[in-house]
């Protein structure tokens, strides 16, 4: 990347306000964030402070009240939503605690599933998911379906499916909440390789030995961001 | 650590020297402990004077020097079996400096005990993230160096979580000094 190359991830004064009255609750408040490419950024806090909400933010699907989100310097708001949600689809990889692969699909299929979408040919999507899945150690399983297949071997087809392509932003939501401590090892392992090949990442987790695989901690409490104490090392 | 029962496991094996007892420990034990052959041969006198251990003849050392080599006795041999059988007790620490400390903040309204808790977050997870590169380069087998670094990790995990919970406390309400 070039030092005049825009980073993949920028929130600038993010607000994120629900509902009105005696029911408005400020979810964000005023959070600015720019993730670097190679960086991978825990975010911790309490229950209910604002983790999941900066995430969807973060990964266009939760529209800010105020403030905004760039991805590779574009600003979301500014598109319409057809080529916003193309911008989601093709830069931003999400990866959520219960894998959100879709059961009626192969492995392979869910992992394709997003360059299919953008209309590539099925023989190139075939390839690019085999290629995937043998980065994350899941070569040979490309046509199990997900209910034949372990909880660690889904989170990690889930990764390879958020970063098939040209995806250069991973954002993922409790993604060993539902692992093992060795599984969830092996989760992060991978998605710290990934990171560490050029993508820029994003996890929300409530496990400390988790966030110890990141470069950069972060606290939100009540909606702000509390603790940005730059990188840990 | 105990090297008086680490010695007793390692002559079950058949008698050793001194210096082959210092050297099988540091080679089963990946010199996690180094052991110096002072505290060896120290260990072994008083292993013998309690009769746990005694003489089994005489080798030639790798100084070309005689060294005598122990084996274990009955009593010995019964004292190891209790120890192979007993769980370990951690001692509890009776002075804990973040367990004083935080105390102490909580009753000290000029101390943002938030920011406090913050604070050594981060230094907790800093210091996760460097066993976690340690661990990277470690095989998935139970050597010492691995078993040492996992149980630090997992330690440094009840810490972290021990300030979760304390943030999640309210402060005690502080008596009016007469």
């Amino acid at each position: 990347m070039s030092p005049t190359s825009p980073a993949p991830l920028e929130l600038q004064n993010v607000t994120c306000v629900f509902g009105d009255g005696p029911r408005r609750v400020v979810a964000l408040e005023d959070i600015s964030l720019t993730l670097e490419p190679g960086e991978l950024v825990a975010v911790m806090g309490p229950s209910g402070s604002g983790k999941s909400t900066l995430l969807n933010v973060a990964g266009l699907l939760q529209s800010p009240t105020s403030g905004r989100v760039l991805i590779d310097g574009v600003g979301a708001a500014d598109l319409s939503p057809a080529r916003a949600a193309l911008l989601r689809r093709t830069r931003i990889g999400l990866v959520f605690q219960h894998y959100n692969l879709v059961p009626t699909l192969t492995v392979g299929e869910n992992v394709s599933l997003p360059l299919e979408l953008d209309g590539r040919n099925p023989a190139e999507c075939r390839e690019a998911a085999r290629i995937a899945l043998q980065e994350v150690g899941l070569e040979g399983l490309d046509d199990r379906f997900p209910e034949e297949i372990s909880g660690g071997q889904a989170q990690r087809a889930a990764i390879a499916r958020a970063l098939i392509g040209e995806r250069r932003v991973l954002l993922a939501d409790e993604p060993t909440g539902a692992l093992d401590t060795t599984t969830g090892d092996a989760v992060l392992r991978i998605l710290r390789e990934r990171v560490d090949e050029g993508a820029a990442g994003m996890i929300v987790t409530h496990e400390p030995r988790f966030a110890g695989w990141a470069d950069r901690v972060i606290v939100v409490r009540d909606g702000r961001l509390v603790d940005d104490g730059g990188e840990l090392s | 650590m105990s090297i008086k029962h680490s010695l007793l496991a390692l002559l079950a094996d058949g008698p050793r020297s001194a210096s082959q007892l210092q050297q099988q420990f540091s080679d089963r034990t990946q010199a996690v402990w180094p052991l110096n052959i002072g505290q060896v041969t120290q260990t072994l006198g008083r292993l013998e004077r309690d009769g746990l251990v005694e003489v089994a003849g005489t080798i030639t050392g790798a100084n070309n020097r005689p060294a005598e080599t122990h084996r274990l006795t009955a009593a010995g041999r019964e004292l190891l079996d209790a120890w192979w059988a007993a769980p370990v007790h951690r001692a509890a620490t009776e002075r804990d400096e973040l367990v004083i400390k935080v105390s102490l903040a909580a009753h000290d309204p000029d101390i943002d005990l938030i920011a406090l808790l913050d604070r050594q977050r981060r230094s907790t997870i800093r210091q996760l993230r460097e066993l976690n590169r340690t661990s990277r380069s470690l095989d998935d087998t139970r050597t010492a160096d691995r078993l040492q670094v996992e149980r630090r990790i997992l330690d440094l995990e009840a810490e972290a979580r021990w300030l979760d919970r304390v943030e999640a406390l309210t402060n005690p309400t502080t008596p009016k000094e007469s």
